[in-house]
């Protein structure tokens, strides 16, 4: 049975008397992918913020309930001196791992972000892309029950974005909690069990149904990039009509009931 | 808590007690310490071992044996008291031996030749071992008692004393204010990379000073230790002794004591104001308050040694109560003859009593500020805009 981690209660919060959040409510439980997402400036940071403790509501409740957290804030930074290794022990010690623990967290995370050779060196001395990479296994150093990571596919290459939804699945395997705040849309329709849109400083939760409602077909239509959006029982005959007509298919997107709620979320002016 | 403290306090030391930068000032350091302590002796013995002293009717060749192995001894004659204490107020004389009524004094400020000299002459001490010359030449002046020590100031040594008082301040305020803006540095680093956010998620904020402040403070008393043994060691060689030109090691345990309540206060509030700048350039800026309260101490340690009296003085002793300025200022006020120790305990205790209180403030306005990326530029453009 799931157990709640983390739950908001009717929470306020403002900075300098401008509203952020305004008896807004949400709950993570074990084991599930939880999209966040809201325009920039909305309150998802201080979203994270709050669940991770480093800010108190005004109002309302947060209930932490979570042993250990992995947290990756939008803009990260690094002990640039340090080496890899170091690093991540001191996130260890930080987090009171003991010290038998340590060692072997800290290999097993090496060797699943591919860090091995990268282990004696100096963090500064790393491509942007790798020190992207020391901070994500950081967050997992504690062996958390709870991730919040926002944004964390930014800065990363194709092969390490895979990487990383690799990571996920096996946290959402293992019972790890993930709340992700992203701007990949296609990504939260992939990943995400549900997701909390931020629309007028309130939480709504989506829950994508198991099909899509849709999909968007994109093509060259005589050198011209054209997309229409079909319905999914009508994408093979759609398929069909491009190839008779000899226009290439370019891509055949999901079209997510997420996309067009957080569009219509919007455009009531979140 | 103490795992966390300990966590943020080792990766402080192991990331800075690498860098050569590190080493070069503590080496550095070290010269200084034994140039601080051999100058000023070279300045009152010369370059080689030597002493003066003034005789007022006492035998020479009495004070000559009784000279310390491997010293010229040089003596003065002194035709009255009143000549003799003329000569060591304005003619930088130690002091001299006065023979008088059948009794010996000494009057001057006793150093560790004088003192020694003392030593051998006096009877009491002399039960065991005494040397042959010696005893032939005590019992042809017929002496018979043990030198009294009558302080006449101010003397040379006073003056030395006072310098190495006032090297010592300086000393510590260098200490302090370098090893607070390196915490500051070390703040607004962790705040410009947004590492400070991540930290926070993990620990709290207050451990995460305090991990800060006691790594530091190993570094910094890494150096200081090293600085003050190499002084020590300086001063055994030069004098054989561990206690001369005021430098004794009660001395260096009370320096070290507002040395290290000083770092503290300092440093927690150089990392609280830092933590108020968004990047790296405005950090001078948000700490210059503290330097100039910093610079008040040392003005203060200043006017102290030119030995100032009544309300000047007054004043003085009452700031030796200040936090901030009690470190540098109960140090300097030793020129002044110092507190009595009830009131250096009560002080002691009243700074240390501060300083937690401080830091259970600092955290929080820490912990406030370091979330705060805002710049107070747009503070500044409403007030312009006002004011135009």
């Amino acid at each position: 049975m799931a157990e709640r981690l983390a739950a908001f209660d009717r929470v306020w919060f403002s900075y300098d008397g401008r509203p952020i959040l305004e008896e807004a409510s949400l709950a993570l439980s074990t084991g599930e992918v939880v999209g966040l997402l809201g325009l920039n400036g909305t309150g998802k940071t201080t979203t994270m913020r709050l669940i991770a403790g480093i800010l108190d509501p005004e109002r309302g409740a947060v209930e932490r309930t979570y042993r250990r957290l992995g947290y990756l804030p939008e803009e990260r930074g690094l002990y640039r001196r340090l080496t890899v290794e170091r690093y991540l022990r001191f996130v260890g010690e930080l987090n009171g791992l003991p010290k038998a623990d340590l060692r072997p967290a800290v290999d097993r995370l090496m060797e699943q972000f591919r860090l091995e050779e990268y282990r004696g060196r100096r963090i500064e001395a790393l491509s942007k892309g790798n020190q992207q990479k020391v901070q994500l296994a950081a967050t997992l150093v504690p062996s958390p029950d709870l991730m919040l990571w926002d944004e964390p596919f930014s800065g990363l290459d194709a092969l390490n974005q895979d990487l990383l939804l690799d990571v996920l699945r096996d946290l959402r395997s293992r019972g790890v909690a993930v709340l992700l705040s992203t701007h990949r849309l296609d990504d939260l329709e992939l990943l995400a069990d549900r997701t909390y849109i931020l629309a007028k400083k309130r939480f709504v939760e989506y829950i994508p149904p198991r099909q899509p409602a849709g999909y968007r077909v994109r093509f060259d239509q005589d050198g011209a990039d054209r997309s229409i959006e079909v319905a999914s029982d009508e994408l093979p005959s759609q398929v069909q009509e491009c190839a008779a007509h000899g226009w290439p298919v370019l891509s055949v997107t999901p079209k997510t009931g997420l996309e067009s709620i957080f569009r219509e979320l919007l455009g009531e002016g979140a | 808590m103490w795992n966390q403290i300990g966590a943020v306090f080792r990766r402080e030391v192991s990331e800075r007690i690498t860098r050569p930068g590190y080493w070069a000032t503590t080496a550095l350091g070290i010269v200084v310490m034994i140039a601080l302590v051999v100058v000023p002796s070279l300045i009152a013995k010369g370059l080689h071992p030597s002493l003066t002293v003034g005789s007022l009717h006492v035998p020479h060749a009495v004070l000559m044996a009784a000279a310390p192995p491997g010293t010229t001894l040089k003596i003065l004659p002194i035709a009255s008291l009143a000549d003799g204490i003329a000569r060591i107020r304005h003619h930088n004389l130690a002091g001299f031996f006065a023979a008088r009524g059948g009794h010996w004094a000494f009057y001057g400020q006793v150093n560790t030749g004088i003192s020694s000299m003392i030593a051998q002459l006096n009877r009491d001490a002399l039960v065991h071992a005494l040397p042959p010359r010696l005893l032939a030449a005590l019992a042809a002046a017929e002496a018979h008692s043990q030198v009294q020590v009558v302080s006449v100031s101010p003397g040379f040594g006073l003056i030395v004393r006072s310098v190495a008082i006032y090297a010592l301040d300086v000393i510590m305020m260098v200490v302090v204010m370098t090893y607070g803006v390196f915490i500051g540095m070390s703040v607004v680093e962790e705040k410009e990379s947004r590492h400070a956010e991540m930290l926070m998620a993990w620990t709290r904020p207050v451990r995460l000073l305090m991990g800060k402040i006691l790594g530091f403070f190993a570094l910094a008393f890494i150096q200081v230790a090293l600085w003050s043994v190499s002084g020590l060691i300086a001063l055994s060689v030069k004098t054989h002794h561990f206690s001369v030109q005021g430098l004794s090691p009660s001395f260096l345990i009370l320096f070290l004591v507002w040395a290290v309540i000083g770092y503290l206060q300092y440093s927690t509030a150089f990392a609280t104001l830092a933590s108020r700048a968004q990047r790296s350039q405005e950090m001078n800026q948000a700490v210059m308050p503290l330097s100039l309260i910093a610079m008040l101490g040392y003005m203060g340690s200043a006017i102290a040694l030119g030995h100032p009296g009544g309300v000047v003085q007054t004043v003085i002793h009452m700031a030796a109560f200040v936090p901030f300025l009690a470190p540098m200022l109960a140090l300097a006020l030793l020129q002044l003859g110092g507190m009595p120790w009830w009131q250096v305990l009560i002080d002691v205790v009243w700074q240390l009593v501060f300083w937690a209180g401080l830091l259970r403030v600092a955290a929080r306005l820490f912990h406030r500020h370091l979330l705060n990326y805002q710049s107070s530029l747009p503070k500044r453009r409403r007030f312009f805009r006002r004011a135009g």
